[in-house]
């Protein structure tokens, strides 16, 4: 079967200035910008945000410490690496806490980019790393944080034990 | 700035807010409508989140104006007769396509995004409040539904004819902009509430210029006449729709 989607992109979230960047799930869309408005949508709708990026899946190198076990990250320049670049690389510590930033560093290529952040971090714990190429981010824009992430923080979650909807139908029933 | 208003401007404003939040209303009805039948899940999300913002925005106006008119939003809202309401029919027509959607939640958030800042403007305090509350969600609606446009307009040459078709059935409606309650110039003498003319002027020449860069045009076709008191054969069956479960549970909360 022919898959009809759009290309999927990673969503990374900032929640304040003293919290790191952390996954917070994926999107679908055709372009970048709309990968943004997206995952604003269907990630910011209330909780606290104030900074939204996001980078195509296909850019994104991820291994399990399962994978790390089996085959540990090559230090090896590729041929056709020109140069190093900035990468940014994310870790989940453990089971429970969400894979946040971890170390920005320059390498050749992604994976070498991880094989030198597990030599400089504690990593005992941690269940999977993911590795992104910072050109292939795309932030959201410091002037639009009125409009992207604002209007969210008037907005409360109710549990649905605030609506009165079922106990009142029950008593529409019983009449 | 003021927080209170003589008479005749208290009725005035009352008039005006009843068709501000009445527009808002009937435009989230429809734009809810697409909840669960948007073209992608993404988008089904954002869409009735626009929807849930303008039934905020319909409240907020129907609040000031119960505190200057005395009315309860779910009366008026749950149980007006359908010729009771004052919306345009621009925001009543069927939700068509997602193009014809797309384009009618276009048209209105330009609007609004004007409209709301001459608000934030207004002498009259619980207006010139609200309107700063409502601007920034309005920024996120332009923001969303102009990415839309370009896309659909710059698309495929089907994407590109579905939204001409939608600007061709909508754009007759949109002298609608400018029809307001007889009593509405008092409040623009007072500086409570802008003048629309100029605003339209201006309505009109940026969403010529978005069009253009999406390789759409509006067309030259005749206006629709119109009063807020009348309305499409469609809005009746909205209207019922809308206001079911009330008519049936007058008690009912939630």
């Amino acid at each position: 079967m022919t898959d009809t989607q759009w290309p999927r992109f990673e969503v990374f979230l900032i929640e304040n200035d003293g919290k790191p960047a952390e996954h917070v799930g994926s999107v679908h869309a055709p372009d970048s910008e709309m990968a943004l408005l997206n995952a604003r949508d269907v990630f910011v709708r209330r909780p606290q945000c104030r900074e939204l990026w996001v980078a195509l899946s296909a850019h994104v190198l991820t291994r399990t410490a399962q994978e790390l076990k089996e085959g540990p990250p090559s230090r090896q320049s590729e041929p056709r690496d020109t140069g190093e670049q900035p990468y940014l690389v994310f870790a989940k510590p453990n089971h429970r806490d969400p894979l946040a930033l971890w170390h920005c560093l320059s390498a050749a290529s992604a994976e070498s980019a991880l094989g030198l952040a597990l030599t400089i971090g504690q990593t005992s714990d941690c269940t999977m790393w993911a590795v992104v190429p910072q050109a292939k981010l795309t932030r959201s824009d410091s002037k639009e944080v009125e409009a992207f992430f604002q209007p969210a923080e008037t907005k409360r979650y109710k549990m649905h034990s605030d609506f009165p909807t079922a106990r009142q139908m029950k008593e529409v029933r019983q009449k | 700035m003021s927080t209170t208003l003589d008479q005749p401007l208290k009725a005035a404003m009352a008039a005006r807010l009843l068709e501000m939040a009445d527009d808002e209303l009937i435009l989230a009805h429809r734009d809810s409508e697409w909840t669960g039948h948007a073209p992608i899940l993404e988008e089904d999300i954002a869409f009735a989140n626009i929807a849930q913002d303008e039934l905020g925005h319909a409240l907020i106006w129907y609040d000031i104006r119960r505190s200057l008119a005395g009315d309860d939003p779910d009366r008026l809202v749950f149980f007006r007769g359908a010729s009771e309401f004052r919306n345009m029919q621009m925001v009543e027509l069927p939700k068509g396509d997602w193009a014809f959607s797309m384009v009618r939640q276009f048209l209105f958030d330009t609007w609004e995004a004007l409209h709301i800042e001459a608000l934030e403007q207004s002498r009259f305090t619980p207006v010139a409040e609200a309107a700063s509350k409502i601007r920034k969600e309005e920024m996120y609606h332009l923001r969303h539904t102009r990415a839309w446009i370009r896309r659909l307009g710059l698309g495929t040459e089907e994407s590109s004819r579905r939204m001409q078709a939608a600007l061709d059935v909508l754009w007759p409606y949109h002298g609608q902009i400018l029809i307001y309650p007889t009593d509405y110039q008092l409040l623009v003498d007072e500086s409570l509430m802008p003048d629309l003319t100029p605003l339209s002027a201006h309505w009109i020449e940026r969403i010529q210029a978005e069009l253009s860069d999406a390789n759409l045009r509006l067309p030259g076709s005749a206006a629709v006449s119109y009063t807020r008191d009348h309305h499409s054969p469609y809005f009746p069956a909205l209207i019922e729709e809308l206001q079911q479960v009330a008519r049936i549970e007058a008690e009912a909360r939630w």
